[in-house]
């Protein structure tokens, strides 16, 4: 499929979904009078709109409330954000006491990362990791040293190279 | 803490159990999917920004389900599942009803057959209707990517669709 067939499709979608306006609808209506074909593809486009429009939404059943409601009764887990503090904190204290931080970006080490890595607990390393980073940042800041280049971009290069041989 | 919970639960426990039923198939396991996310998100409650936070719902029901489906290693499909409840009531004649009912079923097949990320897209876009920028947001897509991608799946249905007419009115 040609470029040209590609914007064609995306102008019909546009127009379908609403998004066309101003000088752009005004061409494409006055083109939609005379080309058969386009009036075809808008007739298709609001077909699958109306079809999935069409699909039926579900509610929740109606004891999810309470049942969600009980997970308050217990105290958030916190462990990830204490592990997190005391890596960072244990970072951070190490770096200064050497009076040093790291000079150089490693190449991220990704050999030993599982073939498998589930996405969910990928999403929670993710998050768990920039809570880490956040901590080792605002710890870097009240230390008075800028630990972003030297401490966290390399981390994040590692994680995108995780993230890239999960995918 | 607690009445933040409780409104965010309140006002988003609709929509990620239909994803994640529409994502399953399986009303049973989309409840647990659900719960264990609100789950998850009281756990994190504290660290997340307001509008960070149906991003991050999304995703995290969406790897859940994902994850799911992965251990399952098959899709079930709407029609023999037995898991979902569909209820509604229209004047149509039952030739009509009959009619909507196959359209809905091969739709179903369809988006069910498309790979990742564009049935989520769909899904998420067209079914649940959540905002571009958040599927963007939940997905790590830019806005360009998430219409991109809906535009690709969108023709595959269109395909898919225009093939189911042809053999019915043969």
């Amino acid at each position: 499929m040609g470029n040209t067939e590609n914007w064609y499709e995306e102008r019909v979608e546009a127009y379908v979904d609403g998004e066309l306006a101003g000088g752009e609808l005004r061409m494409f209506e006055a083109r939609l009078e005379l080309d058969p074909d386009l009036r075809a593809s808008v007739t298709s486009a609001r077909e699958l709109q109306s079809a999935l429009g069409a699909l039926p939404r579900y509610r929740c059943p109606p004891d999810m409330a309470a049942k969600v409601a009980r997970i308050t009764d217990t105290e958030p887990r916190r462990w990830p954000l204490r592990v997190a503090a005391a890596i960072a904190a244990a970072g951070l204290a190490l770096g200064l006491s050497l009076g040093e931080w790291p000079g150089s970006s490693p190449e991220p080490h990704v050999a030993a990362v599982p073939e498998e890595i589930p996405a969910d607990e990928l999403a929670e390393a993710r998050e768990e990791l920039a809570l880490a980073l956040a901590y080792l940042d605002k710890a870097g800041a009240a230390a008075g040293r800028e630990v972003g280049s030297q401490w966290i971009k390399p981390v994040e290069r590692t994680l995108a190279a995780v993230e890239g041989s999960a995918g | 803490m607690k009445r933040r919970f409780r409104q965010l639960v309140k006002m988003h426990q609709d929509r990620l159990y239909s994803t994640a039923v529409q994502l399953l198939g399986h009303s049973g396991e989309a409840e647990e999917v659900v719960q264990d996310v609100f789950v998850k998100l009281w756990d994190h409650l504290e660290e997340l920004e307001e509008a960070r936070v149906l991003p991050w719902l999304i995703r995290v029901t969406r790897n859940a389900c994902l994850d799911l489906l992965r251990r399952r290693q098959v899709h079930l499909a709407f029609a023999v599942s037995g898991g979902v409840d569909e209820r509604h009531v229209d004047n149509s004649t039952p030739a009509e009803e009959l009619g909507r009912v196959r359209l809905r079923d091969e739709l179903r097949a369809a988006i069910d057959g498309l790979d990742e990320p564009f049935r989520s897209l769909v899904v998420l876009r067209e079914i649940e209707g959540f905002s571009y920028d958040d599927i963007g947001t939940a997905l790590k897509l830019n806005e360009s990517q998430v219409k991109v991608y809906l535009h690709r799946a969108r023709r595959k249905l269109r395909e898919r669709l225009q093939e189911f007419k042809v053999s019915d009115d043969g």
